[in-house]
């Protein structure tokens, strides 16, 4: 089930609520549990035996590992629990990639398991193996309610896409949350911001990257070959930050309180800047759990250069089972690294607008990656954006385009910015009568037109 | 307002707007309110095998979003507010000025291999079988006037320019010259994109002139029979917008005549035109009816020559008019023609040829090879 669909939207969210908020106390997490298992079980209902599988195997070996702490046993326990994690989402969510690899360079002809890639399974998988890697460590107690435990793990507004939370930092609100007014109603915004940046922009910036890839690479002109890129990196941003802002939302109309997980990438200034500001639990979470145990303390500088690219590989990995995600991660991890090394330096020279174009480049053409089905097409591609193959620089073609996506081109451009936030905050701060006047107004009439207009085009658009 | 009453106010209109949309829709399904379920769509019906792999699932959502309560009001809604924002283009169909709706057709798709192809054939049924050549430049091209800004549109006069220079002045008959003549008239539908039966009746006395013959039929325009006043082309529909219907005409000399049309070998019926279409989503195919491989018209003028043509849609409002003039007409619709159009043109050395077809429906007749 999207987030952007009406199912969800106009049928699945008001049962779920009324019967939240009709819930007394801790019953509200039984609710909670069985309307986060319908939302998984809406897709394919045989996903939820590895999202059981794994709440239950965690639980367990969460408990054992704190039992036998500082025990040899406590790192077999945790082995386990890798293996178990790591299985089932090698099984049910990577295994055809391996297989489909080794067919390609082995030359044999193992047959395919044919399971998709259950929803959320990367997002739960990574949780509950940072739960009990903390129970190893101590930073964590075990969780002792599996009803609390089940309710992390399988928590719907956070599945589909993140943000990637820790127990330790919801379990306090699992035993016990207080919900307020003030709190429920930043959700509601925050859940109208995340539905319009969905709905208005990504969808529509992504039926203009499917219009210009209904022709050829050889077939465009430079223009309109970014005009492409531009499309894909704001589908994808406003997806991604979209749902992210739905899931903070109704995280807060249920009394959570849920990390940021984007802040602005497309403002970055250097790829470093871009990996604090896009997907930041995801990198996060690889930064604590894998690359710090594995390249941390007096490592080699080869070998944690070699970590990085361990780390944005599997980063990549993690978007979907691909080679070309893999390749967006190591590209980015490149120049994270020359970054690390030199470039990072040799940059602080350049004014910001460069250090921007130059981040924003490298951004640019690693989406190609991510957004084309080989690296032979990015390649072609990538040559007809530098204008190698292209039908010129710009043509009718482009300019016709440019016209009908304008207003998705704008608005992508408007709130890929800080514009929007520094404005409503000059609004804030702003003392004369008229200006507290209209920051009221906005603040009160913005979540329900934009609601509105979603639902009006979710509408209108699904016919 | 205290901030209290403030995310109250906040808290209340969104919840309120999820419920009416999804309360409304809900009673609408129960029958309990009336509203358009124009879409047709049905009820999935689960299996264990369908919920079990989750096609079930799919199934309704599709079929939530497909069949909304008032799900095409919230469409034409939705379509304004994108015209209002400069869109002009749905489902490869593009609005022009003055309500006129385009077939999109694009430069790229027409270059290349697909022009010369279709140039030697044509300089083959000239010099092999003297046809005589009457490619149709399309509205994008007479009114491209009316296109939308910067939209683009395949050069259709270079094209015939080529034709002309390939196939002589004797086999070409420069019906962009005679279109762009009457430019301001209705020789196009606006939801449609066929000639209407004003500019066949253009093309009609432009052939009769270059032909030789004796006298033309005499046509007269202010008497033709307004068949429908509803036309509503599949342009139109394929766009999903609100249009204005439009006039269907025919001469009236063309009526109630006594011919009859063999279709493929084997369907008979009798006169050009086919009143059972005019309520269908082809009602175009009013004039000889669905499309076809092949179709003979006798007209019982044995003394007349015979006429093999070429032709597409555009063709069959050319041919009631043409056929006086013949004892035999041939209809061959070359991509749906399954026999050999040499062995046709063979059996019928001293038939007239016609190639009578829209330039992109002609072109399209050649596969694009890159």
């Amino acid at each position: 089930m999207e987030f952007g669909s009406i199912v969800f939207l106009l049928r699945f969210l008001p049962i779920f609520f009324i019967l939240y908020y009709l819930a007394p106390g801790r019953t509200k997490n039984i609710v909670l549990l069985l309307g986060s298992l319908c939302f998984y079980a809406w897709g394919e209902p045989i996903c939820l035996i590895p999202m059981a599988f794994t709440a239950c195997s965690d639980f367990i070996h969460g408990l054992l590992i704190e039992k036998h702490q500082g025990k040899g046993t406590a790192r077999i326990l945790l082995s386990s629990a890798m293996f178990f994690d790591l299985s089932l989402l090698f099984f049910f969510g990577y295994a055809d990639f391996f297989i489909e690899t080794a067919n390609i360079i082995f030359r044999t002809s193992i047959e395919k398991t044919g399971y998709p890639l259950p929803v959320g399974i990367t997002v739960y998988t990574l949780q509950t193996m940072s739960y009990v890697i903390d129970v190893y460590h101590g930073r964590q107690k075990a969780a002792r309610n599996l009803l609390e435990y089940a309710g992390f793990v399988t928590m719907f507004p956070q599945l589909s896409a993140g943000p990637i939370v820790n127990y330790h930092d919801m379990e306090e609100s699992l035993r016990s949350r207080r919900m307020n007014l003030r709190q429920i109603s930043m959700g509601a915004k925050r859940i109208c911001v995340g539905l319009a940046k969905k709905v208005l922009i990504a969808d529509a910036a992504g039926r203009l990257w499917e219009d210009v890839m209904t022709r050829q690479s050889s077939q465009m002109s430079v223009a309109m070959a970014w005009l492409g890129i531009i499309a894909f990196a704001f589908q994808i941003y406003f997806s991604f930050s979209g749902y992210a802002d739905m899931a903070i939302g109704l995280g807060n109309c249920m009394g959570f309180n849920l990390p940021e997980n984007f802040d602005h990438p497309y403002v970055a200034t250097s790829v470093t800047d871009f990996f604090r500001r896009w997907n930041i639990t995801l990198v996060k979470w690889m930064k604590t759990y894998f690359f710090k145990p594995l390249a941390g303390g007096k490592k080699s500088l080869l070998l944690q250069i070699f970590w990085v690219f361990a780390s944005w590989g599997l980063i990549g990995l993690w978007y979907g089972p691909d080679w070309t995600f893999v390749l967006w991660g190591l590209w980015l991890a490149l120049f994270y690294v020359l970054e690390k090394l030199f470039l990072g330096k040799l940059l602080e020279f350049f004014p910001a607008i460069l250090r921007w174009a130059y981040a924003m480049l490298v951004v640019a053409i690693g989406w190609l990656f991510f957004a084309l089905d080989d690296v032979a097409d990015a390649w072609v591609y990538l040559q007809v954006a530098f204008g190698v193959g292209a039908r010129g620089l710009m043509n009718h073609e482009f300019l016709f385009l440019a016209i009908q996506y304008l207003p998705t081109i704008l608005l992508g451009t408007f709130f890929s910015l800080p514009i929007a936030d520094a404005a409503v905050k000059k609004l804030e701060q702003g003392k004369n009568g008229m200006s507290i006047a209209l920051t009221r107004f906005l603040e009160k009439v913005y979540p329900g037109v934009l609601l509105l207009i979603s639902l009006v085009y979710l509408v209108g658009r699904g016919f | 307002m205290s901030e209290k009453q403030n995310d109250l106010f906040t808290i209340g209109i969104i919840a309120l707007m999820l419920l009416a949309f999804s309360v409304t829709d809900v009673l609408a399904h129960a029958g309990l309110l009336h509203g358009d379920f124009e879409t047709g769509a049905t009820a999935p019906v689960y299996t264990s095998k369908s919920l079990m792999n989750g096609t079930y699932f799919e199934e309704v959502e599709a079929y939530v979003t497909a069949d909304f309560y008032n799900v095409t009001r919230w469409s034409r809604l939705v379509q304004k507010a994108e015209l209002l924002m400069g869109k002009r283009d749905w489902n490869d169909v593009l609005l022009g000025k003055r309500d006129t709706f385009f077939e999109k057709h694009l430069t790229r798709e027409y270059e290349g291999a697909k022009v010369q192809e279709s140039l030697a054939y044509l300089k083959n049924l000239t010099e092999n079988h003297h046809a005589r050549v009457m490619l149709i430049p399309t509205a994008d091209e007479i009114w491209s006037d009316r296109l939308p800004l910067y939209a683009d549109a395949f050069d259709q006069k270079a094209y015939l320019d080529q034709v002309r220079e390939i196939v002589g002045e004797e086999h070409y008959l420069d019906l962009y010259a005679v279109l762009a003549e009457h430019s301001n008239e209705a020789i196009y539908y606006r939801t449609d994109p066929h000639w209407t039966s004003l500019a066949a009746y253009y093309a009609y006395y432009a052939w009769w002139k270059a032909s030789g013959k004796l006298l033309p039929y005499y046509y007269d325009m202010r008497n033709a029979t307004v068949v429908t006043e509803s036309f509503v082309g599949p342009l139109a529909k394929a766009a999903g917008l609100e249009a204005k219907g439009e006039e269907i005409l025919v001469f009236e000399e063309t009526e109630g005549k006594s011919v009859s049309v063999i279709y493929d070998d084997y369907y008979v019926a009798d006169g050009y035109y086919r009143p059972e279409h005019l309520d269908s989503d082809n009602a175009l195919g009013y004039f000889l009816g669905e499309r076809f491989g092949a179709a003979t018209i006798q007209t019982g003028k044995k003394s007349k020559p015979e006429l093999v043509v070429f032709g597409d849609e555009n063709s069959h409002l050319l041919i009631p008019l043409l056929a006086p003039h013949y004892s035999k007409i041939f209809i061959v619709h070359l991509d749906q023609f399954q026999g050999n159009p040499k062995a046709l043109l063979e059996r019928r050395r001293d038939a007239e040829v016609l190639v009578v077809q829209s330039v992109p429906n002609w072109l399209d007749l050649f596969e694009q090879k890159e």
